[in-house]
């Protein structure tokens, strides 16, 4: 039994978690976990924010969900289905759409394919029936630049097209990983506007962040992940009054 | 000798490094890996075009392109999948990559002797043979097809990268393929499609070059100079391919009745080595 | 009864006796028989196994040749290896090869330092005979004499005033070339330029293009007959009509083929042709042939059935004078005069090289006719 257990978010037990994952352990290399045993849970309609230093484990958490690394020990479902053994294209049909950190969009194709490529995994027909509307609707910005190579585009820009692009896979659950790094703080506003936008619409989002005080702004909940291991776990609301997380994260 | 002629068979042989560049470009963006195996392929697949003349002798020529060309790719498919995808997965280095493609060159090479012989073969089509008029000039009845499927496979291939499914998640996971991949893209599917793809317009360059010369086991040989047009052009850019294939044809041609024709085979590097040293990345190439 | 037994045992006896005094001499052959250039190992082979069957019927008495065959890949490095092993492990008292000219002066190394006869059917390149190594011999002529005869031919019997030369630029096309080019000067035949192009090369429009623009009286190529062929396609191509002599390059199919009907016209000198010797040795050796398999002899496998019967020659000349061994072997192949062959009189040299008549041929209606033969 951990300490965290009887935070009150996770005594709403009866509640069905659309993301559950419990004790899991991941590894670059064999032998050497890089996550020992990590649990945590996203419920439909809630913005979770995962809090860390670098090195904690957060980016190898991600990849683990998005299928990118293998999981060693524990479990993962979504929707009640374990997503442990599928390939990223497996998980992305299932309804997970990762907005990677770094941003990572194509450069060498224009917006339009980037966003696009949002939508592989449902391709149906090709061209006009790209649903391009409403994620241009939340970034007008990518409507004016649509055939421009994205590789072009401004860091900010670059990041509203991951996030856009992210959209266009019409998920069920939104991974958000890092999404302010490297952004000026007008930008970082308008990204967590953003999130808001995108949490107040019903979307489920699970974020990393180490921007903790704009995250914990936006979040329903947080966990704080240090060396791999979840430490703490709480209502937004009362880890963002915490002495402790506001000295070590929060830099008050 | 008129400048004009020499033209257009620079033209034509222009075409065939510019078909097999654009196969080396396509590996280098979906594999960032050289295919030394590329002029190799290209040589499997002009054998592959005589089997098909041999066993259907009826077929027209210009049916036998696309049917060696779908061989071909089969086998650059099996090939990926089988010998480079285990390699990159197990992470080897570049130069690892580099000479397993050297050695599946050299397998494939060895591979063509054991089965279609030692000698050089002749398609037994009069299109060997046969010279149509252009002016009042005499050139070999295949010019004219060559330049035709060229100008179809680079128009099919911009189609298909830019207007289908495939195409875009081809180019999407040459960009990047671990974010491709979590979009949905398979990818040891995609390098290997993109593999095969390059196989099959090597093939297509080496049925359309059968005419004008001869197959035999080294044709493989010409794959480095179009690996100097592709390099030329800006290694992975597909217009840089087909700019560079047509540069080298045409400059060895010219260069070599107007400077010295006993260097005409140095001049595709000496004019790879120039353009390179004006601009580094090559003539389709982004600065720095 | 009793008179039956006895009739088995002198018999027995006899067979006996005469086996012990018949011997097997252990010969080998080495050349290429895979590979790009196994045509010129192959088929020598052939001619010298059909030779071996003719003699191992008698012509050496009682004694027979056994023929061991290795495979050089037409690699120097294999060819000496190959050598090597039948010194050592088989004893060959005479080597037959090679057919390529590296693969010769590797194994030659090999012979000379066992002191073991070496003879080669095919091998051309002048070098392998200049030091004068008294353990090798080829009834092949050397490069040097390929070239001055067509150089005299091309003066005497037709006439011509210039020729421009195309040499492919390695160890094969320039020794042919120089020679060719010296022999031209010292009978005052004029050399209208000389293009040395690249082995790897296919495309030789602005090299002929080149060459038309000088106007020779003939065009000589010293090269493969890859390159022979492409020539003669884009000369007909780019419309381009001067006489071609192509070398050896005649003699192959592959060269017809890749020529097609510009092949038609173009000259070239063979080691053999089928047919131009008149000879009863010549004319009994293509009959025996076209018996066998129904088509003429190569002339490779002329020459492989040749340099058989001048070893077997100088094998029943040494028998004769006391006993077959290396050393006397080596002699009667050097003592080799006007042999009777199926490619013509063969005489054998101080320094090992051979005079031999050399076809000249032309091709018409697609087939390899005589021109002139070269003596």
């Amino acid at each position: 039994m951990n300490a965290s257990h009887l935070s009150p978010a996770s005594i709403t037990i009866d509640e069905p978690k659309l993301l559950a994952v419990s004790g899991i352990r991941v590894s670059y290399v064999a032998g050497v976990d890089v996550l020992h045993g990590v649990s945590l849970d996203v419920s439909a309609g809630e913005v979770v924010c995962l809090l860390g230093r670098n090195g904690a484990g957060k980016t190898t958490l991600i990849n683990a969900l998005c299928g990118l690394l293998p999981v060693n020990a524990g479990q993962v479902t979504f929707d009640g289905k374990s997503l442990l053994g599928l390939k990223p294209s497996g998980i992305v049909a299932a309804g997970i759409a990762v907005v990677p950190e770094g941003r990572r969009v194509f450069s060498n194709l224009t917006v339009a394919e980037n966003l696009a490529m949002g939508a592989y995994s449902r391709r149906t027909g090709f061209g006009p029936s790209w649903h391009f509307e409403r994620v241009y609707d939340l970034f007008p910005r990518l409507a004016e630049r649509r055939d421009q190579l994205a590789g072009t585009l401004s860091g900010g820009e670059q990041q509203m097209v991951a996030m856009a692009r992210a959209m266009m896979a019409q998920p069920r659950l939104l991974l958000l990983d890092e999404p302010s790094m490297g952004l000026a703080p007008l930008l970082i506003e308008l990204i967590f506007d953003t999130i808001n936008r995108f949490a107040k619409e019903g979307m489920t989002i699970l974020l990393v962040e180490q921007n903790a005080a704009a995250a914990l702004d936006v979040a329903d909940r947080a966990y704080v992940l240090e060396r791999g291991s979840i430490v703490r776990s709480g209502l937004a609301a009362s880890l963002e009054s915490d002495p402790e997380i506001q000295r070590s994260y929060l830099g008050v | 000798m008129n400048l004009s002629l020499q033209l257009l068979s620079g033209l034509a042989v222009g075409c065939i490094y510019s078909l097999v560049a654009v196969g080396f470009s396509m590996v280098y963006r979906a594999m960032g890996l050289v295919n030394f195996a590329q002029g190799d392929l290209m040589m499997v697949g002009a054998f592959v075009g005589y089997s098909i003349i041999i066993s259907a002798p009826a077929l027209p020529f210009w049916l036998v392109v696309p049917f060696a060309a779908a061989l071909t790719a089969s086998l650059g498919y099996v090939i990926a999948q089988s010998a480079l995808w285990p390699a990159i997965q197990r992470g080897a280095s570049q130069t690892y990559l580099v000479l397993l493609t050297l050695g599946i060159g050299i397998v494939l090479s060895n591979g063509a002797r054991l089965i279609w012989g030692a000698n050089p073969r002749v398609y037994p089509i009069p299109l060997t043979h046969e010279t149509i008029r252009v002016g009042q000039y005499p050139v070999p009845a295949v010019y004219p097809l060559i330049g035709l499927t060229m100008v179809v496979l680079i128009v099919g291939l911009h189609l298909l990268f830019t207007r289908t499914w495939l195409g875009l998640a081809l180019r999407a996971a040459a960009d990047d393929a671990q974010t491709a991949s979590i979009m949905g893209v398979n990818r040891r599917f995609a390098s290997a499609a993109s593999f095969a793809l390059a196989s099959g317009i090597g093939a297509a360059a080496g049925v359309l070059y059968a005419p004008i010369t001869f197959v035999s086991a080294d044709m493989g040989m010409l794959g480095i100079k179009a690996f100097a047009a592709a390099v030329l052009g800006s290694l992975g850019s597909i217009p840089g391919s087909v700019i560079g294939g047509l540069v080298i044809g045409i400059g060895e041609t010219l260069g070599g009745q107007l400077v010295s024709s006993e260097y005409q085979d140095s001049l595709a590097f000496l004019l790879m080595i120039g353009i390179l040293l004006v601009k580094p990345t090559g003539l389709m190439g982004k600065r720095g | 009864m009793v008179l039956a037994r006895i009739g088995i045992f002198a018999t027995l006896l006899l067979s006996f006796a005469s086996s012990a005094m018949a011997k097997d001499f252990p010969v080998g052959f080495f050349g290429p028989l895979s590979g790009p250039a196994a045509a010129y190992g192959s088929e020598s082979l052939a001619g010298a196994q059909l030779a071996l069957e003719e003699i191992n019927a008698g012509y050496l008495g009682s004694d027979k040749i056994k023929l061991i065959p290795a495979d050089d890949t037409a690699s120097p490095g294999v060819a000496a290896q190959a050598v090597q092993r039948m010194i050592d492990i088989d004893d060959v008292v005479a080597v037959v090869g090679g057919s390529t000219s590296a693969g010769t002066a590797a194994a030659i190394e090999v012979t000379k330092e066992a002191k073991v006869p070496q003879l080669s059917p095919l091998a051309v390149d002048s070098a392998l005979t200049l030091a004068n190594n008294p353990w090798f011999a080829r009834i092949a002529q050397s490069s040097t004499t390929w070239a001055e005869r067509t150089a005299e031919w091309l003066k005497k019997d037709k006439g011509a005033k210039s020729v421009y030369l195309l040499v492919r630029n390695d160890n094969f096309g320039i020794p042919l070339a120089d020679a060719f080019e010296k022999k031209a000067k010292e009978i005052g035949l004029e050399l209208k330029g000389k293009i040395a192009y690249e082995p790897t090369s296919r495309e030789f429009r602005p090299t002929l293009a080149t060459v038309a623009s000088a106007k020779p009286d003939y065009i000589v190529l010293w090269g493969y007959y890859t390159e022979a062929g492409l020539m003669a396609k884009q000369m007909a191509e780019m419309q381009i009509k001067f006489p071609f002599y192509v070398g050896s390059a005649i003699g192959i199919d592959q060269y017809r083929e890749i020529a097609g009907p510009s092949a038609e016209g173009t000259y070239g000198l063979l080691y053999y042709l089928a047919g131009s010797i008149e000879t009863d040795a010549g004319k009994k050796f293509v009959q025996k042939w076209n018996e066998r398999y129904h088509r003429t002899p190569t002339q490779y496998e002329g020459m492989g059935y040749d340099a058989m019967y001048v070893l077997a020659d100088a094998m029943k000349r040494a028998a004769a004078k006391g006993g077959i061994s290396k050393q006397t072997i080596r002699d009667e192949i050097f003592n080799t005069k006007a042999f009777q062959g199926a490619t013509g009189p063969i005489t054998i040299l101080s320094n090992g090289d051979a005079q031999r008549p050399l076809p000249m041929a032309e091709l018409v209606d697609g087939k390899v006719k005589l021109d002139t033969l070269l003596k």
